[in-house]
């Protein structure tokens, strides 16, 4: 960005450098991706955490991460510790290849095993 | 006229200066849309070649503005990339510190997911990167403002302004719900209204209100024309709005009636900020 007749100096070569390096990397980034294909249906994987127990209440960490090829949008995740004790958690979107993370009360104590489903999600 | 080789070194503190009007231009410019979600979020929705697309059309905007507003008197294809490439680090650099510190960068994301995040965001911070540069200063050199090819009045020039300002204020609304939600909305006759408005503060910006730098445009074969010069504003607004609701993916799945309507109500910020782009961008009055 130098005005007329002077020469850029070593800051102003090293910052169009760099430009000039993000361009290239996002480039060669989504071209890969573009012929690698991202064509895969959502694959949602939910792991739980250790739950935590909190007044009365059991708090379950969930991780939900996307192995599949697409987003998922609004995904619902339920977590139940046997057939009474249910509780769902939503992301409003989980990129491939992406994980997000939430929490889930239960009623403590728990007397079954902890099990999670994804209930349903979107694809945009 | 390309610098000698003995042309001297343009001094640090100078370009510090530069940098810094560029990184406030930035903020300015693109705050409003690094804190807005639906970019965010199109950053891992759109498929790779549209962001290909979005990168090459931006940085095509950078280039054009850079040629014809840039501060350097060489035009050469070179400075001109130089120049650009320097908006898009400072753009780039800019997007992903804000959006790290907002939290919207964490661990868990991919790289795809921080890429397309980075692009989409950052691009537009190089824009405004780029309009800082160059319009934020004291206005010091502005003698020489006559000699800078920004004053050579080409009909292709006031259309890559006009561009660039729909780009610059439309985007700050493209990619939210509430275009759409207008577009379903309002009756047809008030989306005709919307057309007439748009159309007439175009041509009140440009020619009737004496608005900075509308000087400029008097004698203009084409563009100095109010009634071709308007429409040729508004064109360009529509075809922003267009390209920006296709690239935030509004289009998707829509029907006709639904991306006209879409793109009326886009085109209406967007024509306001073509109207500004054409005269604030393109240099101040001779």
């Amino acid at each position: 960005m130098s005005p007329e007749n002077q020469k850029p100096n070593g800051l102003e070569w090293a910052i169009a450098g760099l430009g000039a390096l993000l361009i290239l990397v996002v480039f060669a980034f989504l071209v890969t991706d573009l012929v690698g294909g991202a064509s895969e249906p959502v694959r949602l994987r939910v792991t739980l955490g250790a739950p935590m127990s909190r007044d009365g209440q059991a708090f379950v960490p969930v991780r939900v991460t996307n192995e599949g090829g697409q987003t998922a949008e609004d995904a619902m995740i339920e977590v139940c510790a046997g057939a009474s004790n249910c509780a769902e958690v939503s992301f409003a979107y989980v990129p491939r290849g992406s994980a997000r993370d939430g929490v889930v009360g239960l009623q403590a104590p728990l007397d079954s095993t902890l099990q999670a489903r994804v209930e349903s999600y979107r694809t945009p | 006229m390309a610098p000698s080789n003995a042309a001297p070194v343009r001094p640090l503190d100078e370009t510090l200066k530069e940098y810094g009007r560029g990184l406030a231009g930035g903020l300015l410019f693109s705050l409003p849309l690094l804190y807005t979600m639906e970019i965010w979020w199109q950053g891992h929705l759109a498929p790779p070649a549209r962001l290909l697309l979005y990168v090459a059309g931006m940085f095509g905007l950078l280039m054009a503005y850079t040629h014809v507003a840039g501060l350097r008197k060489d035009r050469s294809l070179a400075e001109n990339v130089h120049e650009a490439l320097e908006s898009v680090a400072l753009g780039l650099v800019v997007a992903a510190a804000v959006l790290k510190v907002t939290g919207q960068l964490p661990p868990t994301a991919s790289a795809s997911d921080v890429v397309g995040k980075l692009v989409m965001e950052g691009m537009v911070t190089a824009i405004g990167v780029a309009i800082g540069t160059t319009q934020l200063g004291t206005g010091g050199d502005q003698d020489d403002a006559d000699d800078k090819p920004a004053n050579r009045r080409g009909s292709l020039y006031e259309v890559a302004f006009a561009l660039l300002g729909a780009v610059l204020i439309a985007s700050n609304v493209a990619p939210t719900e509430e275009i759409l939600v207008i577009a379903v909305e309002a009756p047809t006759i008030s989306l005709l209204i919307l057309v007439a408005v748009s159309l007439a503060l175009t041509l009140a910006i440009v020619y009737y209100i004496d608005f900075r730098g509308s000087g400029r445009l008097e004698g203009h074969v084409l563009t100095g024309s109010p009634l071709f010069g308007g429409s040729i504003t508004y064109a360009a607004a529509l075809v922003a709005s267009a390209a920006m609701l296709w690239m935030f993916g509004r289009f998707d799945e829509a029907g006709w009636s639904e991306v006209v309507r879409q793109t009326v109500v886009l085109g209406f910020p967007a024509a306001i900020g073509a109207a500004a782009g054409r005269l604030l961008l393109g240099g101040q009055q001779p």
